[in-house]
């Protein structure tokens, strides 16, 4: 029996190590996503980080300038030409009056608020006005012997739990994905190949016809499978490792890097995931009939976990999710990164549905290979 | 009593203004009491300081109160914090932070540390040591005074060198202790402490103000352990506290050129330097009584004028470039008889209220003083704060007994580590002439002059990235010092309001015309 | 010995088999010849496990194939139309493999593929993956493979299907070899010339059962015929599905 699976799983690992096509499409996801992140989150930080220079068109400017100094200390001028950002900053004509006069001045900021690229510098300038206010406020409060201490009745502080580690919230979030979603796309040829394609290729019809059982069959190609999900796994987290280490988180104030202890533990938890995407994955193939509807299927099934995935990324899913594969595994490692604490009764409840949805899976497709519609892709 | 107590502030402190801006606020930690063995890696807990949302590590190690006799029982437990760095990829180093004073807690100016080093804690940690008989680590510290009882305090009519020394006996009485153990020499031991105790190979110092000698004299001691080191409004080994009244009148003068060049200051307060002259002088020859608003509880309250208080108020406001903006207006009205600018401006002076007593005389009885000469004393007393200081620092220091460091003290500190010296153009405390002084023996130092900046550079520019280069390259040569050059100085004040001026006038190009003020 | 009784199948609306009976004993050569449609493969299928009869049963050495199936399959070997083969394995390792399915511990199993190589004159393709094999090379492998455990019946589909005059020869050869060796053979085929040339006994299917069974010889002397095809032809009843 034991003999039997392993003279089948060895044969499943060679065939598909040797599909070279199949194993690199899987390893270009791994190793691509990391480093195309790692682009991407480049070119995001750059809008993001606020500590360049702002240009914007300031009007009238010779009604305040002291306003206009204080901006300019702040890296906030008035340009001209392409790098000017869309937002115009207005002073009324009657600002300096109204200061001298301890009457509010008017401010004009004129933009477009739904334009995304605009939001940090829109914050960034109304965040900058205010301190303004309050230095004048400040001043004006002491010029008449009063504590300008009397404008501040609360004095909140905030103490923040957070790390440094944990504050990269969506990009953690992202992070994990692509690394979660690699147990899936990893294996996805090689799933389609050993079962539609084995079938396709009319070996499928000789090794039924051999003395073994189609559970042994079924369990030697989702392991094998599940041992190149892992391959991918692995894979991922190095060159993430290597990539996010490129990325200057810092610079926004926090940090994502992935050490030894993270990845064992991902590898640890990512284990069942292997066997339930390759499961899944056998499965909706010996449902299709073919090879290419085999390619089909799978694509929309991997749509499950991707979703799965993406609501625990954004943080949007119901808290009943939370116990399911794939977003509970997801959060562990989220908070695993983040240091903060992980939620074991969700993780285990969702590793035994992993297996629980693997053996279901493995069963099925034991018994699909008994259907002769099946064998025969009739 | 409590009045008394004043006394020494006002006299004696030498730096006490560079704390208040080196630290704006009180701390509020979450103390955690550790009791670890000697040799054990400290034990650390998450902790938050005043005005910094971010969590660090709060410790504390046990050291010997004596540093030549450590087997007898007196300690201290000498408390730190770390901030981890957003990236470690030093993590051998740590940007050690060493705080003004002298007497300040490096925990409770914790947000000012972490601004000037944000770039610096990329990837680096931030270690803060409340220096020993500071914060945490067994503060020593007397009652003082609240706003209403400093007010109502007539110097001119009151023998201060007698009150000083009695409030000294009682406060030595209180807190019982030998500052001899306590002077900059002294506590540079504990810093090195720390730093094995948390394992870190190598340090990156910043220290500001008073921090910039502690720096220096750890650079002394303990030179293998110094990567580099940042002194922010440098304190040389060989210049007195006592310098610092003719500093703070130079920059109280640059004040007024600055007016004299603004069209609308000038405008509006043409005789500016003979209403302050003429004021001193009236408050010299006689107090004002008067009654003033509280500047928080709003009730009338006594207030007796004097050239002490003057000076002090406005000492203080010359450390910020706003508060240098109301100097002439505050001035004027105090000249026609209104003195509720004053008081707004006197109320700096809350802010010291954390200082250490114990280790500010410590470093001024045992550190300063010794080193005075009849030529120095007569070159202090020159200017009134000096004078005023001298006195103060005499009495004390005649009660405090603490014994003097050793004679070459104030030879300054020959190194060929790299060193950062960072100087503001207008500061009252650390003018630029003290830096270079304090590099005089320096092979491998820089001097950079933010030239409208005041005490502590890297709180007012963009020093904090320089910092952050020179910590990377280990070497200040290549570091662009430009964007130090910027205008930091405020409009004036033309009335209580705000600030009367054009464009051309703020951007110090050729006045045009000058706004006319309908005042209400 | 392969013994098959009354066996019954449908395919979605055809009726495949209907009521097929015949028998191929050890040391025989028996060919199963029908025209297309007229379930060859089905009845193979069926023999394989592959397919469940509606009735009747299939028995490998008195070994049921459907509820004995693991003890009756070790006893078959199979040559499957197409090969089967998998294409980024070399003969060795495929060979290898099939021979372990069957049961065989690794050590033997690796000596019996030397052999069954080596008695197919495979050495020099042996170790080389089987993508791009010729149809003769590829009919080789397939025979290796169904050869390797030494099972005492071989089940053949079409296996000349494809083949040049050499491997045509070769297979026949190897066929002879067997025989004489006393195994059970059993080909499908739709070529006289084969049927004729191999065959000891000859089992003619047409619409899912045996419409004669005999020798070569008896069947034209049943029939009247000189040739095995119009022998053939008589006993269906069409020439349709005939190849010359």
């Amino acid at each position: 029996m034991m003999n039997l699976f392993r003279t089948l799983f060895r044969k499943e690992l060679l065939d598909a190590s040797r599909d070279k096509r199949s194993v690199m499409a899987g390893l270009y996801y791994s190793v691509g996503t990391p480093l195309l992140m790692c682009l991407l989150f480049s070119v995001l930080f750059k809008q993001l980080s606020s500590s360049d220079e702002l240009l914007i068109s300031i009007d009238n400017a010779d009604a305040a300038p002291a306003l206009v100094q204080y901006l300019a200390n702040k890296d906030i001028r008035h340009g001209e030409g392409d790098d000017v950002k869309a937002i115009r900053l207005v002073f009324s004509t009657d600002f300096q009056q109204h200061m001298q006069q301890g009457r509010p001045a008017t401010v004009i900021i004129d933009t477009d608020r739904a334009n995304d690229q605009l939001q940090t510098a829109i914050r960034r300038l109304e965040r900058e006005l205010g301190r303004y206010n309050s230095d004048i406020a400040t001043l004006r409060l002491m010029a008449r012997g009063i504590d300008p201490q009397l404008m501040q009745p609360v004095d909140v502080q905030l103490q923040d739990q957070a790390t440094p580690d944990s504050r990269g919230g969506t990009f953690l979030a992202i992070a994990t994905l692509s690394i979660i979603l690699t147990l899936f796309y990893a294996a996805m040829n090689l799933a389609i190949d050993t079962s539609a394609g084995e079938r396709e290729r009319n070996s499928l019809t000789l090794l039924l016809s051999q003395p073994l059982n189609s559970l042994q069959l079924v369990l030697a190609k989702i392991t094998a499978i599940a041992c190149f999900s892992m391959l991918g796994l692995l894979v991922i987290l190095l060159v993430s490792k290597f990539a996010y280490g490129m990325v200057p988180w810092q610079q926004l104030g926090f940090n994502i890097s992935l050490n030894a202890d993270f990845m064992l533990f991902t590898l640890l938890i990512g284990l069942p995931l292997a066997l339930l995407s390759a499961s899944l994955q056998v499965m909706v193939s010996f449902v299709a009939k073919s090879f290419k509807e085999a390619q089909t299927y799978v694509t929309m099934a991997l749509l499950v976990p991707a979703g799965l995935s993406m609501v625990t990324a954004y943080n949007i899913a119901p808290d009943y999710l939370q116990w399911l594969p794939i977003a509970a595994q997801q959060q562990a490692m989220i908070a695993y990164l983040k240091g903060s604490t992980i939620a074991m009764p969700q993780l285990l409840v969702s590793g035994l549905l992993t297996l629980a949805i693997f053996a279901g899976c493995s069963y099925a497709s034991s018994r699909l290979l008994k259907s002769e519609k099946v064998v025969f892709g009739l | 009593m409590n009045t008394l107590k004043l006394k020494y502030l006002c006299a004696a402190w030498p730096l006490v203004a560079a704390t208040a801006l080196l630290m704006p606020a009180a701390a509020s930690a979450q103390q955690t009491k550790l009791i670890t063995p000697q040799q054990a890696k400290p034990a650390l807990t998450p902790c938050y300081a005043k005005n910094l949302t971010d969590r660090m590590l709060c410790g504390s190690i046990r050291r010997p109160l004596h540093a030549n006799a450590p087997t007898q029982d007196a300690s201290i437990d000498i408390h730190f914090a770390v901030l981890p760095a957003i990236n470690p990829l030093h993590p051998q180093e740590a940007v050690l932070g060493f705080a003004g004073g002298p007497g300040q807690a490096a925990f409770d100016a914790a947000a000012t540390f972490v601004h000037g080093l944000r770039y610096a804690r990329e990837s680096r940690d931030i270690l803060l040591v409340d220096q020993r008989g500071t914060g945490k680590s067994g503060l020593l510290q007397c009652d003082s005074l609240d706003l209403t009882s400093q007010f109502a305090l007539d110097e001119n009519n009151l023998d201060m060198a007698a009150i000083t020394r009695q409030e000294t006996a009682l406060c030595l009485d209180k807190l019982q202790v030998d500052l001899s153990h306590y002077t900059t020499v002294a506590a540079a031991a504990d810093f090195e402490a720390v730093r094995l105790a948390l394992g870190y190979q190598k340090l990156h110092l910043y220290g500001g103000s008073y921090g910039t000698r502690m720096a220096q004299e750890y650079m002394r001691q303990y030179p293998d352990a110094v990567l580099t080191a940042t002194l922010d409004g440098v304190v040389p080994f060989n210049q007195s506290f006592g310098a610092m009244g003719a500093a703070s009148d130079a920059s109280l003068e640059a004040v007024y050129t600055y007016c004299d060049a603004s069209p609308e200051c000038r405008q509006q307060f043409p005789d500016a330097r003979a209403q302050l002259q003429q004021l001193q002088q009236r408050l010299t020859a006689q107090t004002i009584s008067t009654t003033v608003r509280h500047p928080r509880t709003y009730e009338l309250i006594e207030l007796k004028l004097t050239r002490a208080k003057l000076q002090q108020a406005l000492r203080f406001a010359l450390y910020s470039n706003r508060y240098r903006a109301m100097i002439p207006m505050v001035v004027e009205q105090a000249s026609q008889g209104d003195y509720s600018a004053l008081v707004g401006l006197m109320l700096a002076q809350d802010f010291a209220a954390d200082l250490s007593i114990g280790v500010n005389f410590a470093v001024v009885c045992g550190e300063d003083r010794p080193f005075w000469t009849a030529q120095s004393q007569a070159e202090f007393t020159k200017s009134y704060l000096g004078h005023s200081w001298l006195q103060g620092a005499e009495a004390s220091c005649n009660v405090w007994q603490v014994k003097p460091v050793a004679a070459d003290y104030t030879v300054p500190l020959q190194t060929d580590t790299p060193v950062l010296l960072l100087s503001g153009g207008l500061d009252p405390a650390t003018p630029p002439g003290w830096a270079e002084l304090a590099m005089a023996q320096m092979s491998n130092a820089r001097h950079l002059i933010a030239p409208h900046a005041t005490h502590i550079v890297a709180s007012q520019t963009c020093a904090p990235k320089l910092i952050s280069q020179f910590i990377n390259q280990q070497s200040a040569s290549t570091l662009d010092d430009n964007c130090l050059k910027q205008e930091l100085r405020h409009p004036f004040l033309t009335n209580a309001n705000g600030t009367a001026m054009t464009a051309a006038a703020a951007l110090q190009i050729s006045p045009v015309s000058t706004p006319i003020s309908d005042q209400e | 010995m392969i013994k098959v009784t009354d066996l019954h199948k449908k395919i979605g609306q055809v009726q495949a088999l209907n009521g097929l009976s015949f028998q191929a004993e050890n040391g025989t050569i028996t060919g199963l010849l029908g025209p297309n449609g007229a379930g060859k493969t089905t009845c193979l299928r069926t023999l394989f496990g592959l397919l469940k009869a509606d009735s009747g049963s299939a028995e490998i050495d008195g070994l049921n194939v459907a509820t004995q199936s693991t003890q009756a399959k070790q006893q078959l070997g199979l040559f499957p139309d197409p090969c089967g083969l998998y294409e980024r394995l070399t003969p060795r390792e495929y060979v290898q493999f099939f021979a372990e399915l069957n049961g065989m511990s690794t050590q033997d199993a690796k000596l019996a593929t030397a052999e069954a190589l080596s008695l197919l004159k495979m050495q020099d393709i042996a170790d080389r993956r089987c993508q791009g094999f010729s149809q003769g090379q590829r009919m080789k492998t397939a025979l290796a493979q169904a050869i390797v455990h030494k099972p005492t019946n071989i089940v053949l589909d079409e296996p000349t299907r494809g083949l040049d005059v050499m491997s045509t020869r070769l297979l026949r050869d190897l066929l002879l070899m067997l025989k004489q060796q006393g195994h059970c053979v059993l080909f499908s085929s739709h070529v006289m010339q084969e049927v004729a040339a191999l065959c000891d006994q000859v089992v003619v299917m047409a619409k899912g059962r045996v419409v004669a069974q005999g020798s070569p010889a008896e069947l034209c002397l049943r029939t009247g015929k000189t040739s095995l095809e119009d022998a053939f032809i008589s006993l269906i009843g069409t020439d349709e599905g005939i190849a010359a």
